[in-house]
This record gives C-alpha cells, sequence and structure tokens, in this order.
C-alpha cells in the first residue's frame, strides 16, 4: 500500500462573501464568491507540487487555505492524516510548527522593526531553547540560504531583494517544516538574482527533503521545481500531472492554450470573459475551442485519466 | 560563494528622537519645554520663599524684584506658587495620560487584533464615551470619586481613553493584515506576544504623538476644573486653584491670573508645537514636502 | 533631416533625493529607425524606466537632464518650456504604461478619452475613426468599449485601448514600458502579437522597456541592455542571441535558455546588482564578472563600437 499522503486535500471549496455594493446590495441574501470549488490534491512527503493559473484564479487562496489561514467552507483538509479542516488558532499552533509560508514580497513578511536574527531567532525564544544555542542556530540557517553571519545585526530595509527571499527562507525553515508552501517566492525577484533562489529551493528541498506547494503564475519555474503540477482555472483545478508529462502531453484545454504561450507558433487562446460561477456547466466552456453539448450541463467530474494524472473535461485533447 | 560578501549597513530609520533633529516646530516646542521645566525645578528648589508662606505685610504686591510675579492676597509669593502649581498640573496631566494611554491602547490593540464581537462591543463602549461632552463626563467622575489631584488625573485618563483606543484599533486592525504578522502566527506566537512584540512597535509612533498632544489639553483641564473649585483643592497649589483665587481679587491685583494664565499658556505652547512637529515629522503623508 | 524615428546622444539623468546624487541614467546613446522596435532591457533600478519618462520629459521633479542630442521625429525633447513639452507629449512620443488603470479618468468613459486624442488631432468625427482604431488593435465590440468607464474592461482590454489611443496620435516614437508585465501569460501572449502586427503596419518607431530577455527576443529587432544605468550592450536581436559579448548579456541570455530548455540546475550570476548610489570606478559589472580584467575597475568603460553596428561596454572586445 502506497505511503498516506502528507497533505490531502479533498473537495474543499472557500467562499468569500462579496461587499455588498449600490442599494440593490441591501436587500437579498448576500452575494458570495467562491475561490476555491471543489479542490481535491494530494502532496507526498519529499514531494514538490506546483500550483500554476492566472491571478485570479485562486491559488494563494488554496495555498492559505491548507495552512488554515483560511478556513474552508466545505470539504476537508487533512495534515499528516489529522483532519485539520476546522481547528481553532490554538491547536493550530500545534500544527503550524511543521507548516511554513514564504511570501512574494520579502520585504512584508519581515518585521521592519526586528533585525533578521531576531526574527529568525522568535521561534526559538518560544520553544526556551537557550540564548547561545539560538545564536548557533541562527549561524546554521544563515548559512544554510548561504547568508553571510552578520546579515543576523541587519534590518530588512538594509537588505537587498535576494537577500531578503533568503533571509524569509531561512525563517520559514527554523523549525524544521515538513512542508512549505511558496507563493510567488520569485516573481517579485530580478533576472539576475531568480536563478540563485531557485537553485537554493531546489537544493533545499534535496538536502531536507522537504515537501512543497510552489504557486507560481511561470509555467518555466514550475517546470524546473516541480514533481507535479496542477493547473487551475477560476477556482476550480482543472488537471494535475506529473511535471513532465503536463508539459509533453497537456489534455486539458486550459492547460493546452496556458502552455501555448509558452511557444509563441502556439495555437491561438481565445479572449478571456467573465465566467459565471454559479451558472450550470464547465467553467472554462466558453474561451473552449473543444466545448461540446455536455459541456453546458454540468461541470465535469474529475477522473484519473493516466496513473498520477487527473483531469476535469468533457472532451479533453 | 556567497550571496553577499559584505551588506552595507545603512542609516537606522528614524524614530521620534531622530525626528526631533530634523523639524523645526518640534526642536522649538522642545527648547520652550525643557527650559521651563529647568526653570520650574530651580524655582522649587531654590526659592527663598515656600509656597504656603504667608506674608500679611506684603500683601498683593505687584511685581518687582524680590516677588517678580508679585504677591497674592495672603502675600505668598505667585512666581513659587506658579512653579509648584505647574508641577503638580503637568504631573497630573502626564498621569491621566499614562492610565488613558495604557488603557485606551490595550482596549483598541485589542479590539483591532480579535475583530467579531469583542471588537463591536468595545468600539460601541468607547464611542459611548466619545459622545459625552468632556468637561460633563470629568464632572460626573469627579463628583463620583470626590476631588483631589488623583481624581483629576483619573478623570483626563477617561477622557483620553477614546483617543488611544481608536487609534490603536485602526492601526492594528491595518497592521494584522500585514504578510509580518501572518508570518508570527505561523511561527507559533500567541496573540498577546503578536500584539507586543510585532505590532506595538510599529505602531508606537503615533501614540506617542497622541501622548504627546494631549499633554496640554490635560493641563487645560486640570485648570479648568480646578477653577471651578471641582479640582485639586487648597492650599495645595496648581494652576487651576491660583487663577481660581486671582479673579476674585483681578481688581486689585491683576497680575495674579494674568501672569498665572500666560504660564499656562506658555507650558501648552511648548507641548503643542512639540506635539505638531512629531505629527508632520511621523506622518508620511506630510513628509517629503 | 536624418531619417532616424529616436536620436539620443550623451543622455545623462540626475535626481536628488533628499540631497543624495543619484546618476540613474548614464551617457546613453540610442537610435530608433522608422517601424523599428527596439528592446530595452534590465533589472529594477537599471534606468530603463528612467530612460522612458527622459524621453517624454516626465523625469521627477528636481531631476537635471542633459543630452548633447535627443530628438523624435522632427521635434527636439530639449525643449526647457513646459508649453512646449506638453505639446510634444503624445505627438512625438506616445507612452504605453505597465498599468493602462492609471492612463484613464476613471470617471470619464472611453469615448471621452478617444474624443480627446482624436480632436486634438483635427479630427471632428471622431467616432467612427475611434471605432476604426479599436479595431486595428482587435477589439471586437467597439461599442461596448467605447461607452465603457475604464474600471469595467478587463487590464487586457484596457491595455489594447490605451495603445489604440497612443497610436492615434500618430506619434514618431512610441516608448512601451513592460506593457504586458501585468497581464496573465494568454492575454500578455495576445498584446504581443498585437504588437508584431502593429509594427508591420504603423510607422512609429518602438522603445520596448521589458525585463524579460524571452519577451525581446520574440518582438525585438535590435535589443539594448542596461546595467546599472548604462547599456551595456547594443545590437540586434541575432547577434546578441547567437553571440553575446558583454558577459552580463551572456548571462542573462543562458539564464532564459536553461530555464526554458530543461536543465536540472540554472547557471548562476553571483551576487547582486550594485546600488545605484554607491560611487564608482570603474566598469559597473566588474564585481559579478567571471571575466573581469585588472583595466575593469580602474576607469570608465567606454562605449566600444564594433561591426555591423553592434556596441559594447567591455574591455574584452576593446
Amino acid at each position: 500500500m502506497a505511503e498516506a499522503p502528507l497533505v490531502d486535500v479533498q473537495d474543499v471549496s472557500v467562499r468569500f462573501r462579496r461587499r455588498r455594493s449600490g442599494l440593490g446590495g441591501l436587500f437579498g441574501p448576500p452575494p458570495s464568491f467562491r475561490a476555491v470549488a471543489g479542490a481535491t490534491l494530494t502532496v507526498a512527503r519529499r514531494e514538490v507540487v506546483g500550483l500554476v493559473g492566472e491571478s485570479g484564479s485562486g491559488k494563494t487562496t488554496l495555498g492559505r487555505t491548507i495552512l488554515r489561514l483560511v478556513e474552508p467552507s466545505e470539504g476537508a483538509i487533512l495534515f499528516q492524516g489529522e483532519p485539520i479542516t476546522h481547528l481553532r488558532e490554538r491547536a493550530l499552533r500545534r500544527i503550524w510548527g511543521r507548516m511554513a509560508l514564504v511570501f512574494q514580497d520579502p520585504l512584508s513578511s519581515l518585521n521592519p522593526r526586528h533585525s533578521i536574527g531576531a526574527a529568525l531567532a522568535a521561534p526559538l525564544a518560544l520553544s526556551g531553547t537557550p540564548k547561545s544555542e539560538q545564536q548557533d542556530r541562527v549561524a546554521a540557517a544563515l548559512q544554510r540560504v548561504r547568508l553571510p553571519r552578520e546579515a543576523a545585526e541587519r534590518f530588512p530595509h538594509e537588505l537587498s531583494g535576494g537577500q531578503l527571499q533568503r533571509a524569509a527562507l531561512a525563517r520559514a525553515l527554523m523549525r524544521d517544516p515538513v512542508f512549505i508552501v511558496a507563493d510567488e517566492a520569485v516573481s517579485k525577484l530580478d533576472v539576475s538574482v531568480r536563478s540563485q533562489i531557485l537553485n537554493l529551493f531546489k537544493d533545499i528541498q534535496q538536502e531536507l527533503e522537504t515537501s512543497f506547494l510552489f504557486i507560481t503564475h511561470d509555467l518555466h519555474v514550475a517546470r524546473f521545481l516541480c514533481d507535479r503540477v496542477a493547473v487551475m482555472f477560476f477556482g476550480r483545478i482543472v488537471e494535475v500531472a506529473p511535471a513532465a508529462e503536463l508539459f509533453r502531453t497537456p489534455r486539458h484545454p486550459y492547460t493546452r492554450a496556458l502552455l501555448a504561450t509558452l511557444d509563441e507558433a502556439g495555437e491561438r487562446a481565445g479572449q478571456r470573459s467573465a465566467v459565471d460561477q454559479e451558472a450550470p456547466g464547465c467553467i472554462y466552456r466558453a474561451q473552449c475551442p473543444r466545448r461540446i453539448g455536455r459541456c453546458d450541463e454540468a461541470h465535469p467530474p474529475t477522473l484519473m485519466t493516466a496513473p498520477g494524472h487527473a483531469l476535469a473535461c468533457h472532451n479533453p485533447g | 560563494m556567497s550571496a553577499a560578501a559584505a551588506i552595507p549597513r545603512s542609516a537606522r530609520r528614524r524614530g521620534p528622537l531622530g525626528v526631533l533633529a530634523r523639524n523645526r516646530v518640534a526642536q522649538c516646542g522642545a527648547f520652550i519645554l525643557v527650559s521651563t521645566l529647568l526653570l520650574i525645578a530651580g524655582i522649587v528648589l531654590f526659592s527663598p520663599y515656600d509656597p504656603n508662606d504667608k506674608d500679611y505685610m506684603a500683601i498683593l504686591q505687584p511685581p518687582s524684584l524680590e516677588h517678580p510675579f508679585g504677591t497674592d492676597s495672603f502675600g505668598q509669593d505667585v512666581l513659587t506658587r506658579v512653579a509648584h502649581g505647574a508641577r503638580i498640573s503637568l504631573l497630573v496631566s502626564v498621569g491621566g495620560l499614562v492610565l488613558g494611554g495604557l488603557a485606551g491602547t490595550v482596549l483598541g490593540m485589542t479590539a483591532g487584533y480579535r475583530g467579531g464581537w469583542l471588537d463591536a462591543v468595545i468600539t460601541r463602549i468607547v464611542e459611548l464615551l466619545y459622545s459625552f461632552p468632556t468637561y460633563v463626563l470629568a464632572l460626573c467622575l469627579m463628583l463620583l470619586l470626590g476631588y483631589g489631584a488623583s481624581s483629576v488625573a483619573l478623570a483626563i485618563g477617561l477622557v483620553y481613553v477614546p483617543n488611544f483606543a481608536r487609534l490603536a484599533r485602526s492601526m492594528t486592525a491595518q497592521a494584522k493584515a500585514e504578510n509580518y504578522v501572518t508570518a508570527a502566527r505561523l511561527m507559533g506566537q500567541s496573540a498577546p506576544r503578536i500584539l507586543a512584540r510585532e505590532i506595538l512597535p510599529n505602531i508606537a509612533a503615533p501614540l506617542l504623538v497622541q501622548f504627546s498632544a494631549g499633554l496640554g489639553f490635560g493641563i487645560i483641564m486640570e485648570a479648568g476644573l480646578s477653577f471651578v473649585g471641582l479640582g485639586v483643592q487648597p492650599p495645595t497649589p496648581s494652576l487651576g486653584v491660583m487663577m481660581a483665587d486671582g479673579k476674585d481679587y483681578f481688581q486689585n491685583g491683576p497680575w495674579v491670573l494674568t501672569l498665572t494664565g500666560l504660564s499656562v499658556a506658555w507650558i501648552i505652547l511648548g507641548l503643542n508645537l512639540l506635539g505638531d512637529g512629531l505629527r508632520d515629522a511621523l506622518d508620511p503623508r506630510l513628509r517629503d514636502r | 533631416m536624418t531619417g532616424l524615428a529616436l536620436e539620443i546622444r550623451g543622455l545623462d539623468l540626475m535626481l536628488d533625493p533628499l540631497g543624495r546624487r543619484l546618476h540613474v541614467v548614464r551617457s546613453l546613446d540610442l537610435e530608433l529607425r522608422r517601424g523599428e522596435v527596439l528592446g530595452l532591457i534590465g533589472e529594477s533600478g537599471s534606468g530603463k524606466t528612467m530612460t522612458g519618462l527622459s524621453l517624454l520629459r516626465l523625469e521627477p521633479e528636481g531631476a537635471r537632464l542633459t543630452a548633447e542630442i535627443m530628438r523624435a521625429g522632427e521635434a527636439d525633447l530639449l525643449q526647457s518650456e513646459e508649453a512646449e513639452l506638453r505639446a510634444l507629449r503624445g505627438r512625438a512620443v506616445g507612452m504605453i504604461f505597465q498599468d493602462p488603470v492609471g492612463a484613464f479618468n476613471p470617471a470619464k468613459r472611453i469615448a471621452w478619452h478617444a474624443r480627446q486624442v482624436l480632436v486634438r488631432r483635427g479630427i471632428a468625427d471622431w467616432r467612427p475613426a475611434a471605432e476604426r482604431l479599436l479595431a486595428e488593435v482587435d477589439i471586437a465590440d467597439t461599442a461596448r468599449v467605447l461607452g465603457a468607464y475604464p474600471h469595467q474592461l478587463s487590464g487586457g482590454m484596457l491595455q489594447r485601448t490605451l495603445i489604440a489611443l497612443v497610436l492615434a496620435a500618430n506619434p514618431a516614437v512610441v516608448v512601451a514600458d513592460e506593457p504586458t508585465t501585468n497581464l496573465d501569460n494568454i492575454v500578455e501572449q495576445q498584446i504581443l502579437r498585437l504588437f508584431r502586427r502593429l509594427r508591420q503596419t504603423e510607422d512609429a518607431a518602438f522603445l520596448f522597456i521589458t525585463h524579460d530577455m524571452t519577451v525581446a527576443a520574440s518582438l525585438c529587432d535590435r535589443i539594448a541592455v542596461m546595467y546599472a544605468g548604462e547599456v551595456v550592450e547594443i545590437g540586434t536581436t541575432a547577434q546578441l542571441f547567437e553571440d553575446p559579448l558583454h558577459p552580463y548579456t551572456a548571462a542573462l541570455i543562458a539564464t532564459a535558455r536553461a530555464l526554458e530548455g530543461e536543465a536540472e540546475r540554472l547557471p548562476e550570476l553571483p551576487g547582486e546588482p550594485p546600488s545605484i548610489a554607491e560611487p564608482r570606478t570603474g566598469c559597473a559589472f566588474a564585481s559579478r564578472c567571471a571575466r573581469r580584467l585588472e583595466g575593469c575597475t580602474l576607469a570608465p568603460v567606454p562605449m566600444i563600437p564594433l561591426e555591423g553596428g553592434r556596441r559594447v561596454r567591455c574591455l574584452l572586445h576593446g
């Protein structure tokens, strides 16, 4: 029997209440918006799963929901076999020791009033680690992300973009997490610095055997880092497959359109238009070149088309 | 290969003290305050008169070299009494603002961080306090607690709770959405620790500005309450008590009320200049002009 | 008349924030022929955006701009009269921003914006002209777009509209500053396709500012690479990609190639770009350069002209 997945997301939906607008908003039920709709995804131990999609596809919300910074409206989330779907913050604190988040903008994720060393030592102080050991562990963490020792005495605004993302990664690693969500962790970095950080992610993943959920809009980055890739469109995961397979033989029409952007001679993608989430039928049908009659009736169920390859499409290519 | 052989050290962020070095208005206010405080200390320590020394041979003497601010109807030296009074007024005002600032900040930060029903309850209470006219609120409290310096301090504190609470609440709610707070939560820090360690240092500057701006008003309140006889009680010299006395014999000795009042105005001018200067310098919207 | 759409010689731009002097663009030479697309590549802080703003004479307040020559078509951009500069903006040089929302008045419909541009150009019967313009940038339901407020249009649609309005003024040069960076992959591809088509039909020259080598390669005739305020290499796209001469250009291209190929590891460029505030004596790239020579840090490296119109700021090729 296969090892149980580290993270198991089962049919999770997240509804956000929309702000009422105008006079009409005063009446009727509060409008809501499904940022994530029926997402099912697993992350195995030592696995790097990519989550790709365009802005507004719900990939960031799904990442935060797995970390339980957001509470799902439906579905279940299991972490190391334990249901964490509706845990309260006090109970979550125990789980969070084994999870971490790396933000898109490292500067905003570090408190401007704390030195890098203080930020890194904070979780250690909490668990009662003696001062001298704290310093050693901070130094070791800085070394692991290839920052010089004196970075501990610097404040966030004194570091450059690449150094900040290293420091943020070092902090994420302080409690030896088994699972890290990286949300567009390299997309704000300069080109010449980005490859350093991408290599660093890869090294650390291999060295520490950490599992990653790597959220990105950059397909090249996903292919470089990830074992498996999930593609999201308007809150739904439309296709999940091993990275090499997904890039070689994409089956969902949306995945194909997305991959076609990598290669300018690719097929012409339809224009993006507003999607009515509540109407029955496939969410991608308005843009889909392979639309058939059934697409208007119901959103397609997610089926395994090959080992490890999940697909939600009535008429895959 | 190390990513950064050397990381240049840049200037530290400007705190309130750094601001003082750049802002003219704040400098002016600080100068007035410090020199006046030194003067008060000097008079309290070295004045040949005691504030309650009565000299019935020298009643209501106009200002002279011997008595620079003249004497009052008991022959007491007005300058000495102003210095002692200012000391008490300042203590009452500072004490009141410390109380109000602490209570308001704790309430506001709790409301802003927790949100939900607790926020709703605290916000309503604060709004209720805010909607009372300042002096009515203070007078009610005086009637409940009785007169005296500590009651005045409490009243000033109560009046200032809503100001601090509202400011702390909105800034905490804003800071709560920052990524570094999310990061701290994920690091397992508890709510009180996050409030004290992560959020407070980032919102402290505007609270300090509020504090310095409030001191002036605290003195006015003390003077006002004491003036109508509901504050500090004679014979303890406070600025309000002395002005109340002075008005009774304004016709015969106008200098008592006038010079005491001018002293109050002078101290408040210093406090307000300092507060305004700090506010301008710390408000990013006003900074780069 | 030189036949050039844009000619810049010796452009320097100094900023002066809080008394710190920042030399953000250093002795920059560029020239564009009519109908040409020049890619201006660089990382954040390399001076590429400031170069673009200088062409519109929208440099920040208090900045000092000097140049020997700065002309767009017939117009001299070194004017100092604000009124004359205002007349040149849009007509001589048009600008397409990264964020199209900021270019529109949020309280006015698209039709109002179109009328402003067209009436200014002397076209009284503006409505059919506006519809033609929008059709040119692949907008199908022109009537809906003209009647819409900016916030009612998607980012891609708004960017198309902005492109149409900028081109409507018939400028000699269009500066496009990262026009696709904020857009989703699929929409980005569509806008790039639009640019590729427009360069065939319009006689304007395009200065396409981007940080993305791949985007530049897919669109530009020539590419200028900026690093720390200086152009370090300029040449045709084919020249640069087949035989990059400057080590920085080579590193950028190697990284882009590795990410597109299925590399296990990416080639790394050590260190980070220098701060523009740091004083420098020689080549700004020297500290990160694997092929550094002794002379590199001693004196500023001049631009070295090579065959075929290429220029490179590197002693290895002197």
